[in-house]
């Protein structure tokens, strides 16, 4: 349904390519089909550290069709971190495109180069590794104490991080009762459907061209340009469509080694890796291990809180020293906590790399603290809604770490709206059932930002256009990760414009095309500043359409409104079509615009998410029965994507909670490499979600719009496993909580 | 080596490396690349294709083995250049995010609503459970599968 | 460069010239859900293929008067559909309907578990559990019948000789239809899951008295090989079906577990989830409160 007043806004149309989608026709990266193209295979390290001795190249050399095989002897030694999205960021620069150190299971070695895909995967089959192996470092509560096998010369500790405000230490001294956990959140995999991949080409100028499905155009050809030692003009980036990412696609991984390998054979190199592939070598959600100390009144109010987050980075830093400063901030603009210490730890060790992945952090410290908030409920005696009731956050309260402003901040409207769908009163009365089968609720609470603003710079540059014929041509560094990102922006425009969204056009972003964008498809931004952005420049563009109708119609401006594409005045009426063409003829003016749009804040976006379980107390077996998702989402640009995005978010949050973890044998090789090991929640496993919006706007954002993608995960694992605590009278604290897992929690009680 | 088989309604001779997948055959070979890869062990479902009117994942059957056999693939849904009732449903209900699932999920259901043409949603859930999505959560698409159903009642009602 | 060879009988004396002159790099392709997995290797060793899958005479069920015929290439689909294996010998239809995903059944047949004899290969248990018998043809165009447990000796081991293929499976149909087939996963996941343990029950009840003469219980996924456990079949033997008696069985399998997974940390929760499978399976034959 449309918003009150508005045409496009709310208004749920599928996603702007969705017919090609549903006909098989849209070509995603693995699909393309370039004259010449060579196939590359990756050589991956098989065991978690160690030093390559030895590097066997001879039969595979000989496999027919082989181009070349290119290794850690051949790459340029230029280090990079693929996290940098900006130059002149401080980053640690510890990635290479090969190495012979290999610090996990899954480390870039070699590649193969053939003629075709058999061809190189046959040859890498037979190039023979041989290792000196090295302690390897899986436990990262174990990563200080091993600076002795140091994972990367500066040692295993990466840094340390500490946002405060208040007193806490004393305030703590002065709470009725303190409750303590220590909480873990695993090491997941993204699971986008469509696996890695890239193919990259040079042409006679010497221009490597990267067609990828990337989150950060900019930054593709940022790390290309540092990897390789090449100007940033050297390399052109065209994003291709995107078989989803959450996060995972959001660093560039494969690109810097296909624009090598492309550079070395002189041809265009398709470089697509399997699933196992995948779950191995691109990036993983970053492992927490949480400890917090909760101090409470016997009234219910949260009188201090010290939270210290280790986290765990994997074999390379990437995001490791700005991730746990993404979850520290979250914690201050919750509950009305005035006096709290957060800190983290940052490590390394010898598994797969961590990266971006959808929440960026908010999921674990989500998990650490509304799980601990529910132990603290427990303890007092107290309803955990009440409970959070008397803690969270109004709006526009004061982030007191001194953060940007909440802004219309609506969580309560969360909470008081989701208890009431979920009959949260009416569940909580019932029994948990004292057979086999035991049932209980739970619930949790989030928060999450909308961009960088007020911590990395954020901004874009969009062009608008009204072409001759009536439509309006966007262009700027849109990244459709599947979430609607496009359509979002044609709904703006729409709105703004009064034109039909199929009459808008936005191309694919193009690095040589597009203007500068800081930031990409990050930091929940998107539809926050880049429909800032598009909601401003349509306004100028509306504005140049009116002042070159008002002359072709001779009327004054004051007189005129848009209606469907046209131009209506009181004597007559213009069609977009004919006023584009008297600007050029007549004014000899195009009506376009280009606008820098710098993020005016970055309020947060809430969330409560309720759900019922059943737990079988023999097999430890857990099904939800029952789910709520309520979120502050300011307005709803497309109401069908944001129930797609919660519902989306509820399945990866289940994932977490109860069955996703990458699991490691004695040596640190990884034992679920693949989807039958590495199991996903399927159709039978998903509850019905239901989904309520509170849609009370934010000033600054476009129409009132603010995040949901990423936010709408956030909640989810403390839900269920508040829930299965709630049934059971457990306190599960290691994720996800897999039937062993909750048979020992049974058995502790 | 020979290989006869439909394609799509098409009767097809081909002279192939017997080494191939049936999804080789397809995407690198006849450059149909609207059946997708997601794991290349019959976990995730992207590759559903129809053969002789039932499901199967088409990176778990040899090429060789669709001879003299019928093979339906999502490029083959669309009929005069009307998209499916499945396809339509797909799209009204908000059950193609990124798309990459979309392919095999629309095979998978095409196959059910050919045996059972009003499955209840337990059915619906069973059948798509060699399917996976990282998108929707699911649950638009068993809605799309629901209405794909209905319209198919109506228009034969 | 060694290429992947692929040959195509279409029927037994076909198929027997093909065994004839089977290699030690000949595979027999069925199904292909479980050989496919291992292609990249197949077609680098530049394997033979002999495709079972254009022998019609092997895609046929034939229901003798107490025994049913499953042809090699009847798909676990088709196991799970047919209304007489449903309503006659449910284990079998309830381990069929349950085997990898709906695409993985409309493929893959009964012979390539057996023959890739792995612990935790659905099937075995229940042919077991239904005392069924495998048919083979040799290269010299013969036939020969064994038990499974003749044929599956232990991880990936088989007696099955390079020139022998499984043709069929011989099960005799049982007199009343009081057998049960259940499974729970090794990852957490209710469908599409590797079996942490399998169980099979078969009970042969005599009316009006309801009394168990006899009970064959197997479980999978729980040792090397599927197994019989005689400790919780003796249990049974001259009972009515009641509470106690199925608590009194899931303790016995679950000793019997603890007796073949030892101490082996990763095995542990078998433990649990046999007790629970046990009880699920009395309270879906015999509607007990458990």
């Amino acid at each position: 349904m449309p918003a009150a007043g508005l045409k496009y806004i709310g208004k749920s149309i599928p996603i702007h390519d969705v017919r090609e989608k549903a006909t098989g026709a849209l070509r995603y990266a693995g699909d393309l089909k370039l004259h010449g193209v060579l196939h590359a295979k990756l050589v991956l390290s098989e065991i978690a550290h160690g030093r390559v001795k030895h590097l066997d190249l001879e039969q595979a050399l000989a496999v027919p069709g082989v181009v070349g095989i290119y290794t850690y002897r051949d790459a340029p030694d230029h280090p990079y971190n693929s996290h940098q999205w900006l130059e002149g960021m401080e980053v640690q620069k510890d990635e290479l495109i090969f190495t012979d150190h290999v610090r996990f299971h899954g480390d870039r070695i070699a590649a193969v180069v053939a003629e075709t895909r058999e061809a190189s995967e046959r040859a890498a089959r037979l190039v023979h590794v041989e290792y000196d192996e090295l302690p390897a470092v899986i436990d990262p509560e174990a990563a200080g104490l091993l600076n002795a096998t140091p994972i990367h010369a500066s040692g295993n500790h990466i840094v340390h991080k500490r946002i405060a405000c208040g007193d806490a230490e004393s305030r703590m001294r002065d709470a009725d009762l303190v409750i303590e956990d220590r909480i873990e959140t695993p090491k997941v995999h993204h699971a986008a459907m469509e696996t890695h991949g890239c193919i990259a080409e040079v042409d006679a100028q010497g221009t490597i061209t990267v067609r990828t499905p990337c989150q950060v155009i900019f930054q593709v050809q940022l790390i290309v340009s540092q990897a390789l030692g090449l100007p940033m003009d050297k390399v052109r980036v065209l994003k291709t469509t995107l078989g989803g990412s959450f996060g995972g696609k959001g660093q560039p991984i494969l690109e810097p080694v296909a624009a090598f390998l492309a550079l070395k054979v002189g041809k265009p190199v398709r470089l697509v890796l399997d699933r196992t592939e995948t779950i191995l070598s691109t990036r993983t959600r970053t492992k927490a291990i949480g400890r917090v100390r909760t101090g409470v009144d016997r009234k219910g109010r949260i009188v201090a809180r010290e939270i210290h987050m280790l986290v765990d980075t994997g074999a390379y830093c990437t995001n490791g020293e700005v991730i746990p400063m993404a979850m520290g901030k979250k914690s201050f603009r919750l509950y009305q906590i005035q006096d709290q210490i957060f800190e983290a730890d940052v490590v390394y060790t010898n598994t797969p790399v961590a990266g971006a992945c959808r929440g960026y952090g908010s999921p674990q410290i989500c998990a650490v603290t509304e799980i601990n908030l529910d132990h603290a409920a427990r303890a007092l005696g107290m309803d955990p809604v009440e409970f959070r009731m008397r803690n969270l956050v109004h709006p526009y309260n004061a982030d007191p770490a001194g953060g940007p402003s909440i802004g219309n901040a609506r969580i309560r409207d969360c909470v008081t709206k989701g208890s009431d769908l979920f009959q949260w009163r009416e569940k909580s009365a019932r029994p948990k059932g004292g057979g086999r089968i035991a049932r209980g609720i739970g619930m949790a609470c989030c928060t999450h930002g909308n961009g960088y603003y007020g911590g990395f710079p954020d901004f874009i540059t969009v062009d608008l256009r009204l072409t001759p014929d009536g439509a309006v041509v966007i262009k700027g560094a849109f990244h459709d990760l599947g979430c609607g990102t496009v359509m979002t922006m044609m709904q703006i425009a729409a709105e703004v414009l009064d034109l039909d969204p199929s009459s808008i056009l936005i191309p694919d972003a193009d690095t040589l095309v597009c203007p500068f964008d800081s930031a990409g498809t990050q930091a929940s931004r998107v539809t926050y500043v880049c429909g800032g952005a598009v909601h401003q420049a349509a306004g100028e563009l509306k504005r140049k359409l009116l002042e070159s109708a008002a002359t072709l119609l001779a009327e004054p401006i004051s007189g005129l409104r848009l209606e469907q594409g046209y131009v209506i005045g009181s004597s007559g009426r213009a069609s977009y079509q004919e006023i584009a063409q008297y600007a050029q003829r007549q004014l000899r003016s195009d009506l376009c615009v280009n606008l820098l749009y710098q993020s005016p804040g970055n309020p947060a976006s809430y969330g409560a998410h309720f759900a019922e379980v059943e737990v079988d107390r023999i097999t430890g077996r857990v099904r939800v029965l029952d789910y709520v998702a309520v979120h502050d989402v300011g307005q709803a640009i497309n109401t069908g994507f944001v129930e797609g995005q919660i519902q989306g978010s509820v399945q990866m949050g289940l994932g977490m909670a109860l069955m996703e973890e990458l699991t490691f044998d004695a040596r640190g090789r990884v034992t679920s490499s693949r989807f039958s090991r590495y199991t996903v929640p399927n159709a039978p496993e998903m509850p019905n979600v239901r989904v309520a919006l509170i849609e009370e706007g934010e000033e600054s954002g476009p129409f009132g719009a603010k995040s949901i993608g990423e936010i709408a995960t956030v909640p989810v694992a403390p839900a269920i496993i508040n829930a299965i605590n709630d049934a059971l009278g457990t306190r599960i604290s290691v994720m996800p909580a897999t039937p062993e897992r909750i048979v020992a929690a049974i058995q502790d009680v | 080596m020979r290989l006869d088989f439909t394609l799509n309604g098409a009767v097809l001779s081909l002279d192939i490396d017997p080494g191939l997948r049936l999804i080789d055959l397809l995407r690198d070979v006849l450059d149909m690349t609207g059946t997708k890869e997601g794991c290349g062990e019959g976990e995730c479902g992207a590759c559903t294709i129809i053969l002789d009117g039932v499901a199967v994942d088409s990176c778990m059957v040899m090429a060789m083995q669709v001879r003299g056999r019928e093979v339906l693939t999502v490029e083959g849904l669309e009929q005069k250049g009307e998209l499916d009732e499945l396809q339509r449903a797909f799209i009204d209900s908000g059950a193609i995010q990124c798309g990459y699932c979309t392919p095999g999920m629309l095979m998978s259901a095409k196959a059910l609503l050919m045996r059972t043409p009003e499955p209840t949603e337990h059915e619906i859930r069973s059948a798509m459970a060699g399917n996976l999505c990282r998108c929707t959560g699911y649950l638009k698409i068993i809605q799309a599968v629901q209405k794909a159903s209905q319209m198919q009642s109506a228009h034969h009602a | 460069m060694p290429e992947l060879r692929f040959e195509m009988p279409s029927n037994l004396p076909e198929l027997a010239e093909c065994l004839a002159g089977a290699g030690d790099d000949t595979r027999l392709l069925g199904g292909g859900t479980d050989l496919l997995l291992q292609l990249p290797a197949l077609r680098f060793q530049g394997t033979t293929l002999i495709d079972l899958s254009g022998m019609r005479e092997l895609s046929e069920m034939r229901f003798e008067k107490d025994v049913l015929e499953i042809g090699a290439n009847v798909t676990y689909a088709r196991i799970a559909q047919d209304p007489f294996i449903r309503s006659r010998i449910p284990c079998l239809a309830a381990m069929a309907a349950r085997i990898g995903s709906p695409q993985i059944r409309n493929c893959a047949c009964l012979p390539g578990n057996l023959v890739n004899a792995s612990p935790g290969g659905d099937a075995i248990g229940t042919i077991l559990a239904l005392d069924a018998r495998v048919r083979l043809l040799n290269g010299a165009g013969a036939i020969r019948e064994c038990a499974i447990d003749e044929l599956v000796l232990g991880i990936g081991k088989t007696s099955l000789s390079r020139n022998e293929a499984i043709i069929g499976v011989r099960i005799p149909i049982p007199a009343s239809p009081w057998n049960a087939y259940g499974k729970i996963g090794l990852t957490p996941r209710r469908e599409v899951i590797i079996a942490n343990v399998s169980l099979t029950m078969v009970f042969e009840i005599t009316e009006p008295d309801r009394r168990i003469r006899a009970a064959r219980m197997v479980l999978g996924s729980t040792s090397p090989r599927a197994h019989r456990v005689s400790s919780a079949e003796a249990l049974c033997v001259d009972q009515v079906p009641s509470s106690e008696l199925a608590r009194e069985v899931a303790e016995a399998l679950k000793r019997d577990v603890a007796g073949t997974i030892g101490a082996n940390p990763a095995f542990q929760h078998k433990l649990n989830d046999v007790r629970g499978l046990a009880l699920d399976l009395f309270h879906e034959l015999f509607a007990l409160e458990l």
